[in-house]
């Protein structure tokens, strides 16, 4: 370790200007920056055998090319023996994938091209030595395209060995041979690397061959790539390609690339054959070993799926998520209800939670539009923990799929589900997925849609169901003026004098809050405007927004739903359940939908680990998830529609102090079980027989403050 | 020449009957100036009898060769250069893309402007008519070389003269190739039009000759038969050029 470093790349940028946006995105919206490599530092030891490896189109050929003195760094630099490298050197000689070997010169002429310096005699020599080692004894005189590929593959591997290089870079150079040659190449360059010992740079995207080959793997992440993380493989050589060991290794590669990959070229694959079998390089076993992909699948990172993931991988599950990623999420959901808390905790978030710096929020305020009274509803007394978060969806998002990876989810970033398919007895048995232009098929034992609001299980079945359609419009402002020391976090709900019209504020972080109007569609279209005007005209309905609205500059783009409130007829079938809003999603009034999504993922996941231990796949066994996701569609169906009706004045209708504790307990996400329903309907009955006609928000405050629930 | 393979029936069996419904056309129109089939071989026969056939083929050839052999030496090395410099010399293209559709038959008056009724003028559009086309191909080759064969000469050290000669000119050459074969062809069909107007030998003049000279036709097809011939001949070689070791990667695609 003491020798000094025979590479050293040190701080290594590469952008490009003219980049190219990756194919099959069409996340417009979202900036390319031209960065191909990022902040690459690598030091490679004479003698040592480095395998770069990296999904396809990361830069891993880049950083070979720019080690190898063919391509110029935006920045940092490439030292070799301590000088840095600033174009080709014979020292260090390239083996190109697509074969450089110079078809108008014989096997010997070429292997003897790098000697011309030398004399007759040495080149002679050289040139025999090489023909002998190579196996390529009685091919002398031949002609390139007179023979095959991998002898055209060894015929270069000799030029480059002829001149006596210190490296070799190697550019996936058995890529495009076929798996037979390529297994017996690979041992071949083993045995003459363990002769010549030189040090090698091999790029490759196949994982086998990395641990195979090297005695150090790069594993580059997608662009702009960095360096994921430097895996030793101390594994003794020749190796034993089904050895524990050696898949052990195989594996962790595996799960650190997560599947990570965007530019997947795969082509068509037949229906009955995992599409890891199709993209050889990725699986390059043959296809026998594996069945299915996993016995999970689950479309879709958002908050359902990545708890979902998380969860399953705690129960020791095989799970898979695709997810397009990518791709900007509907930023609705930005204010987590209190339930959310102790789901985050079961599934160890709440650290994170932390650590990223979430704003706390303490409870939600309501406001009416005709006083000027404030209502607060602290989350004081509620639990161990005294407050939920609010939330940057993006980043919040990002961190929970991550939080799956990290507890062992592989994600399949990049690939956009097209379809569930269905075998022939009717039970879902893996999706079609599309990267780029290319579909493959990944089977599975469960699929779960954790598609979101685009329910794509639920419009493949036609059982989307939509409740009283609302629309809203949303965006992110800044400078919007929300008083009040203590609550300043509080989420705000602003009541409207119109049907089923309110308007969220949501403060994500200090400069920053979130802005909805949520209202029925009829008044979006009665009111004639274009939606900044609608908005306006709004927020102008209630006098304490308004105030808060004074010096309000948006930050972005508007945003428009219309689909809010729907349920699908089913959640289950034979072989497959819906999660999240892919199931169902109802009115943001109460804040549900990450605790839905929460809650679903969590009731799936128990179903998901009895169906795969009972080995019964069919819809009889998710018939008790159906049964729970169900209680909760109604009820806060049934608990919106109250609101509804007994608005425009709800905070300040009539309810008895008898039910408080279980209003609370409903409207902060509990809904999903038949007691639940029994309170709602209570509550009905109540607000039914009008019986009591009390001011809600002094009861609710003075209870919250002073009784506390832990009841 | 042997016909190694046997396709050759085929195309003799079509001349043949091509020839005899020539034969049976004139028979059966009865006319005088148009020859039948063999009135024109008579007529070859008379040619070789007086000692022009020969002298004209040589002629043909010999003006084919040095126009074509000049517009080799100045082409290539042009194209090659202008191909690898492709930056530098963009500027000539204009230039370029002007001259190559004026026919090299509009050059004829030019031609015996300066060079009068001699071998010079023919020479002369010959090697302007094969000129274009392989400067067009050298260009083309070069910029179709191969990155990978650029830069595995690039990664051992070579470059100026020895990449142009050990790699740029090996790998242009199937290339080089194809457009002197294409120029060959242009070249053969220009010297007879030359040879009509320019000067007073060669296959072209015979043709010219033997109408103006007593409405000797079946002479001139037998001149056109005796064109069409060569112009065959002179390809086939070159096509067996392309078989050379050196070159045969080029054309196995």
């Amino acid at each position: 370790m003491n020798q000094p470093p025979k590479i050293k790349v040190e701080n290594l940028w590469v952008t490009f200007a003219n980049h190219r946006r990756p194919t099959g995105s069409p996340a417009a919206a979202e900036p390319t920056t031209g960065a191909v490599l990022q902040d690459i530092n690598l030091e490679i030891r004479n003698g040592e055998f480095v395998c770069i490896i990296g999904p396809s189109g990361c830069g891993k050929s880049t950083l070979l090319n720019i080690v190898g003195g063919f391509l110029k760094a935006t920045s940092g630099q490439v030292l070799i023996d301590g000088q840095t490298v600033n174009g080709p050197d014979p020292r260090g000689i390239f083996i190109f994938q697509e074969n450089g070997v110079f078809p108008w010169l014989t096997v010997e002429e070429n292997i003897g091209f790098g000697l011309s310096h030398t004399s007759r005699e040495n080149q002679k020599r050289a040139v025999a030595y090489y023909i002998n080692m190579m196996g390529l004894k009685g091919f002398e005189n031949s002609y390139p395209q007179e023979i095959s590929g991998g002898m055209k593959q060894r015929v270069e591997i000799a030029r480059a060995l002829a001149a006596d290089p210190d490296i070799l870079y190697m550019d996936e150079p058995f890529g495009a041979l076929d798996y037979l040659t390529r297994l017996r190449m690979r041992a071949e360059l083993m045995q003459i690397w363990q002769r010549e010992r030189k040090t090698v740079l091999f790029v490759t995207h196949d994982i086998e061959e990395s641990v195979q080959l090297a005695d150090r793997i790069v594993v580059l992440s997608p662009r702009p790539a960095i360096i994921r993380t430097i895996i030793e493989n101390k594994l003794p050589r020749p190796r034993d390609l089904d050895a524990p060991e050696y898949l052990s290794i195989r594996d962790e590669i595996f799960e650190i690339m997560g599947l990570d990959y965007s530019g997947l070229s795969v082509d068509e694959a037949s229906p009955d054959q995992p599409a890891f079998a199709a993209a050889p390089a990725l699986f390059a076993r043959p296809p026998k070993t594996k069945k299915r992909d996993a016995d999970v699948i689950i479309i879709g990172g958002g908050p359902a799926g990545s708890a979902l993931g998380t969860h399953l991988s705690c129960a020791g599950v095989d799970h898979l998520i695709v997810d397009r990623a990518h791709h900007p999420r509907a930023h609705v959901g930005e204010s987590l209800s209190y339930s959310t808390i102790s789901l985050l905790k079961e599934i160890d978030f709440l650290p994170v939670m932390e650590r990223e710096g979430f704003l706390v929020k303490g409870g939600v305020t309501w406001t009416a539009w005709d006083d000027q009274q404030q209502i607060n509803m602290k989350f004081r007394g509620l639990g161990e923990i005294d407050h939920a978060y609010q939330v940057d969806r993006a980043k919040f998002d990002d961190l929970l799929l991550n939080h799956a990876r990290a507890h062992g989810t592989r994600i399949f970033s990049g690939g956009f589900v097209d379809r569930v398919d269905f075998d022939r007895h009717g039970f879902a048995s893996g999706v079609t997925a599309k990267v780029g232009e290319s579909k493959f098929s990944l089977r599975a034992r469960i699929v779960v849609d954790a598609s979101g609001r685009e329910s794509l299980l639920g419009h493949q079945l036609k059982l989307y169901k939509p409740e009283v359609r609302q629309l809203c419009v949303h965006s992110w402002f800044s400078h919007v003026d929300l008083k009040g020391g203590d609550n300043a976090n509080f989420t705000r709900i602003h009541l409207l004098p119109i049907p089923r019209g309110w308007v969220w504020q949501i403060p994500i972080n200090e400069k920053t809050t979130s802005v909805g109007v949520v209202t029925g569609r009829i008044s979006f279209v009665k009111s004639g405007e274009d939606v900044d005007q609608f908005f306006r005209w709004a927020i102008n309905m209630n006098p304490i927004l308004a105030a808060s609205m004074k010096n309000a500059e948006r930050l972005r783009e508007f945003r428009m739903d219309d689909n809010y409130n729907y349920t699908m007829e089913r959640f289950v079938g034979d072989g497959w359940l819906m999660i999240g809003d892919a199931a169902f999603f109802v009115d943001p009034i109460f804040c549900s939908g990450i605790s839905d999504a929460l809650h679903s993922a969590k009731f799936a996941s128990q179903a998901i680990v009895n169906a795969l231990k009972n080995d019964n796949m069919s819809e009889s066994a998710f018939l008790d998830y159906e049964q729970k996701m169900r209680y909760g569609a109604q009820n806060w169906q049934q608990l919106i529609k109250l609101f509804y009706d007994v608005s425009p004045s709800y905070a300040r209708s009539v309810i008895s102090m008898k039910n408080l504790p279980d209003f609370i307990r409903l409207g902060e996400g509990d809904v999903y079980s038949e007691s639940a329903s029994h309170i709602v309907n209570e509550l009905q009955k109540a607000f039914d027989d009008n019986n009591f006609r009390l001011e809600l928000g002094a009861l609710l405050e003075q209870s919250l403050i002073e009784s506390g629930m832990n009841s | 020449m042997k016909f190694h393979d046997r396709g050759f029936v085929l195309p003799l069996i079509v001349v043949t009957v091509l020839i005899l419904i020539w034969d049976l056309i004139v028979w059966f129109v009865g006319g005088t100036i148009f020859p039948r089939p063999m009135a024109v071989l008579t007529g070859m026969v008379e040619l070789i009898r007086r000692g022009v056939l020969l002298k004209y083929v040589v002629a043909s050839l010999f003006r084919v060769s040095a126009g074509f052999l000049l517009a080799l030496m100045v082409g290539i090395p042009l194209g090659l250069l202008r191909g690898w410099f492709t930056r530098a010399l963009q500027a000539f293209n204009p230039l370029i893309q002007m001259l190559r559709p004026i026919s090299p038959i509009a050059w004829i008056p030019v031609a015996i402007l300066w060079f009068g009724v001699s071998d010079l003028a023919p020479i002369f559009l010959i090697f302007l008519a094969s000129l274009f086309p392989i400067m067009t191909a050298s260009i083309a080759a070069v910029q179709n070389i191969q990155l990978v064969h650029l830069r595995a000469a690039q990664n051992f050290g070579i470059s100026g003269p020895t990449l142009f000669k050990q790699v740029i000119s090996p790998a242009a050459l199937p290339q080089l190739l194809s457009g002197a074969r294409l120029a060959l062809g242009i070249a053969w069909l220009v010297v007879v039009a030359a040879e009509m107007i320019a000067v007073n030998s060669g296959l072209g003049y015979l043709i010219i000759d033997a109408r103006n000279a007593g409405m000797r036709y079946d002479l001139v097809v037998a001149g056109m038969v005796l064109i069409g011939f060569i112009g065959l001949m002179l390809d086939l070689t070159i096509r067996r050029l392309e078989r050379i070791d050196q070159v045969r990667w080029g054309f196995n695609r």
